[in-house]
């Protein structure tokens, strides 16, 4: 972290010499690698560097800020200038603050020099097992469109003018992969992906036998009557869904829309069947852990419900500031090119202990959906409805039957989570997900096919 | 940030001394604005400057892809090396002098936002809140957000290519959110065209809140839409995100080249109904998808598709078009210098056809007419599409009746395109992102108003 200590540093004199009542930098580099193939050729191979830092300046409680990439003491001071020469177009505004936390931490603990030292040669050939192993499994994969390989490394700095000094570099690597399969007349996709902290945890064969298995299932779709059944969502499904819902800037667990009148959730307030419990673990061995947020702010596990009832919310500095409490550590502002706001690390929702078939025996008749598509257009975070493309399989008898075409899923976010009657205990940490959760067994789900 | 040729040229001499045997250079400067308003007042100011370049040396139908922030000189030959070392080896390639080709200009700035203040942006936006407010006293609040960017890119390639192109678009945001007792509703408009502040000219602020505002308090009386399969009327301007993510997405050479795509081998064969004809066109002036030059610095056409139900063209970057033995579409597009170009859309639309809405929907007995789309997704592979519809109303006996809310549109794009019965004069064309491999861009979706005899629809029982 020297490098790291170096660029605090100079942060921090500049920022001593700005006309900020108090200032904030925020700094990410970030070194990335990506591999693609395709028919076992190595079809692309990006590789890069890049940096940037975001400034934000308070003057009589109003809060400008301004981003650039020229890492210099020259374009720092430029920045700082500019965002001050924004303060005066605000409203005074109580909430309007720079964390005030001091100390300084220069953690490299998930940094992982051995992904950096892996030659690339055998990042490429994993690339192409990817694909091979793919295509080996079954005859009827006709294309994969998608066999990638991926790298991330970052680092993470962020300097005020209250004396505090942070930065945190982590790294993790993943792959996806996506194959097509042909059977007649008929076509099917299935996508999957994998993350880990280490290379060598990466399993192409694993991947390969899941992605083949998910398309394969996919073979012979039947339509189901429109209607509304029990439903059980795969964790991959109610991964996504929930996932759509409680990281959208319109989430009901950030603090800052409960301020605006936007939330349904307050502490205390049964918002959830007695199966739902959400929690954030920033510590945890996710993609995502963070020691503190991009304000500089301790991260901690935080309880948002349990068993069904609202125990807390989310708290950037700005809004835990309005409230009169103290921040949660959850202010992200996805690189130096985004604003701040509020944000979860690594939230979830908690395992259960039933397996997925056992799920499936206690819907009976009804369905399983496996993929759910359109979340990003589909559905509104403020009311809770959702519209959503989706594919699984007939529950019946207590078992997974057969496959469904497409069709689409439909309801309600608050009557979902107070449908929950069951819960996996399936949750993984191991993917591209931010938010994980458990297959879970619904009450009720409208299909139309 | 100015490099001149001469380093350029040696920058792509070293580019291709490992072996490869195409390279160019993408250098990035784009500075943004983003001002946000939320409850009647200023929320925040985002803006700044990013600054970057990228190398890419293509061999064969593989390609090496480097890039980095704020570059030097030094940086960009140190880049160029990299990027050599990671190119496997190619034919011999004979380099050729620059030479500029940047084409006319088209797309004309005439009130430069670069030139207003932020005094200035406020105005427009304090103008749209007020409007959405006085609309109806059920406006809770308005989400409002003004957005211009300019970016100005430089292309050089080992070919001799050497273009620029300085994009400036705008665009302005306006979500409402309508409450009535404990119900809450939710709707936005956001056009966005390749302009400075002249936009205004054309979409007052006023008349985008009040689109916003007319939609958000129209959902709080909308009860949920009927389920099953029924004949739909798609409204003309979005609803042609139905063509973009139905069709288009499957005709970009990076599907099409990996057989993950519907019509890979339907070239010169129908794959519409025969009232379609559609394109793909950046370079209708100052349209949200437009530009000068693709980043991969071939020029922008005019691309015809689909003409009377046959597929005539994909749309190709270099790559796509060597593997595909396509002609280039100057379809290379990426978010960012962070990305290698991909073929992407730009302005793709359905065009003008002869039909009136009337008779589109006199004809219907029980259908949906969906006035504004969401976004939605596709799987290129199995053409199989989804959209959300923020605005919709039944069609009962001919005449279109009450409003619907909640409504999601699934399908596979070879069957919607062939169920496509009439389709209209009013063609226009609205703003989109569109999220691909290489990034998030700005896409000009459109179409008249056209009517598909059998849709499924999803809502809710």
């Amino acid at each position: 972290m020297t490098g790291e200590r170096e660029l605090a540093q100079m942060f921090e004199q500049r920022l001593g010499a700005s006309q900020a009542e108090s200032a904030e930098v925020f700094h990410q580099r970030v070194r990335q690698l990506d591999i693609t193939c395709f028919e076992e050729e190595i079809t692309g191979c990006t590789r890069a560097e890049r940096e940037g830092f975001a400034v934000r300046t308070l003057r009589d409680r109003r809060m400008g800020s301004f981003f650039s990439e020229r890492v210099a003491p020259d374009a720092v001071d430029s920045a700082l200038s500019s965002a001050l020469g924004q303060c005066g177009f605000f409203p005074p505004d109580e909430g309007a603050v720079i964390y005030p936390g001091t100390g300084e931490l220069f953690d490299s603990s998930r940094y992982r020099r051995d992904m950096a030292e892996t030659p690339l040669e055998q990042k490429q050939d994993f690339t192409r097992k990817l694909e091979r192993a793919a295509r080996a499994l079954d005859k009827k994969i006709i294309t994969v469109p998608q066999a990638k390989y991926a790298e991330y490394h970052r680092t993470v700095t962020v300097v005020t003018t209250s004396g505090l000094k942070k930065s945190e570099a982590a790294s993790f690597c993943g792959a996806v992969l996506q194959v097509t399969a042909k059977k007649g007349r008929q076509t099917h996709t299935f996508t999957v992906n994998a993350a880990s902290e280490s290379f060598f945890a990466l399993s192409p064969l694993r991947l390969a036998q899941e992605a083949v298995l998910g398309v394969l299932e996919k073979m012979n779709p039947k339509p189901v009557e429109s209607g509304s059944y029990p439903a059980v969502l795969s964790q991959e499904a109610a991964s996504k869904l929930l996932g759509a819902f409680f990281l959208s800037p319109h989430s009901h667990l950030y603090a800052e829309n409960a301020l605006k009148g936007q939330s349904r959730f307050a502490p205390g307030k049964q918002a959830a069947s007695r199966e739902v419990t959400i929690y954030d673990n920033p510590r945890g061995n996710t993609p995502f852990a963070r020691m503190f947020d991009d304000e500089g702010v301790p991260s901690a596990k935080q309880m948002f419900i349990r068993e069904g009832t609202v125990t807390g919310l989310a708290y950037s500095v700005s809004a835990a500031c309005r409230e009169k409490t103290a921040p949660t550590g959850h202010s992200l502002r996805g690189g130096y090119r985004g604003a701040v706001s509020t944000g979860l690390h690594a939230p979830c929702l908690a395992n259960g202990e039933a397996e997925p078939e056992e799920l499936l025996d206690s819907c009976r008749e009804g369905v399983y959906i496996t993929e759910l598509d359109g979340l990003h257009a589909g559905l509104d975070p403020v009311t809770g409805s959702f519209s959503l493309s989706a594919r699984g399989f007939v529950v019946h008898r207590g078992r997974q039957g057969k496959p469904l075409g497409q069709c689409t899923v439909a309801g309600n976010l608050f009557e979902l989570l107070s449908g929950i009657t069951a819960r996996g205990c399936d949750r993984r940490d191991d993917t591209f997900r931010r938010f994980s959760a458990p297959s879970l067994l619904i009450s009720r789900l409208s299909v139309s096919s | 940030m100015e490099f001149d040729r001469e380093l350029l040229e040696e920058v792509l001499r070293t580019s291709l001394s490992g072996g490869g045997d195409f390279a160019d250079i993408f250098i990035e400067q784009t500075d943004s604005s983003s001002v946000r308003w939320e409850s009647g007042t200023l929320r925040d100011i985002h803006a700044g400057e990013i600054c970057g370049a990228g190398i890419r040396v293509i061999t064969g139908d593989s390609y090496a892809y480097v890039y980095r922030s704020n570059p030097t000189e030094a940086a960009l030959r140190s880049l160029a090396a990299e990027a050599s070392r990671a190119s496997g080896e190619g034919r011999e390639v004979q380099l050729r002098s620059l030479e500029d080709c940047t084409p006319q200009l088209v797309h004309r700035i005439e009130r430069d936002p670069a030139a207003a203040d932020i005094a200035e942006r406020l105005e427009y936006i304090r103008r749209a809140d007020t409007a959405a407010r006085e609309y109806s006293a059920q406006i809770q609040d308005a989400l409002i957000t003004l957005t211009d960017v300019e970016q100005r890119v430089t292309i050089a390639c080992s070919d001799g290519t050497y273009a620029a192109d300085r994009r400036v678009r705008t665009r302005l945001s306006v979500n409402c959110i309508a409450r009535k007792g404990d119900q809450m509703e939710r709707s936005g408009y956001a056009p966005g065209k390749a302009m400075g502040f002249e936009f205004f000219d054309s979409f007052p602020p006023e008349f985008t809140a009040l689109k916003a505002a007319e939609s958000a308090c129209l959902l709080l009386d909308a009860d949920y839409p009927p389920q099953g399969v029924m004949p739909v009327v798609l409204a003309n301007e979005f609803g042609g995100v139905i063509f973009h993510e139905a069709c288009g997405h499957a005709l970009e050479s990076a599907n099409v080249a990996k057989q993950a795509s519907q019509f890979h081998d339907r070239m010169g064969k129908r794959i519409a109904s025969a009232k379609i004809s559609a394109s793909n066109d950046a370079t209708l002036p100052n349209e949200w998808g437009s530009y000068h030059v693709d980043d991969e610095g071939v020029p922008a056409e005019r691309t015809q598709l689909i003409r009377r139900g046959k597929l005539v063209s994909f749309l190709t970057d270099r790559i796509g078009a060597r593997k595909l033995d396509h002609p280039l579409t100057g379809s290379g597009r990426r978010e960012f210098y962070a990305y290698p170009p991909a073929s992407r859309m730009s302005n793709t639309f359905i065009e003008a056809g002869k039909s009136t809405f009337d008779q589109m929907v006199s004809g219907i007995d029980y259908g949906l007419y969906c006035r504004k789309m969401g976004g939605g997704s596709v799987h290129p592979s199995t053409g199989e599409f989804n959209f959300a519809v923020n605005e919709a109303y039944l069609i009962e006996h001919g005449k279109i009746t009450r409003p619907v809310k909640g409504a999601s549109l699934i399908g596979k794009g070879p069957d919607v395109l062939k169920k496509i019965e009439m389709v209209g004069k009013d063609l226009s064309i609205g703003a989109g992102m569109c999220g691909s491999v290489s990034g998030a861009v700005p896409a000009g979706v459109g179409q008249p108003a056209v009517l598909v005899s059998q849709l499924l629809v999803g809502g809710r029982t």
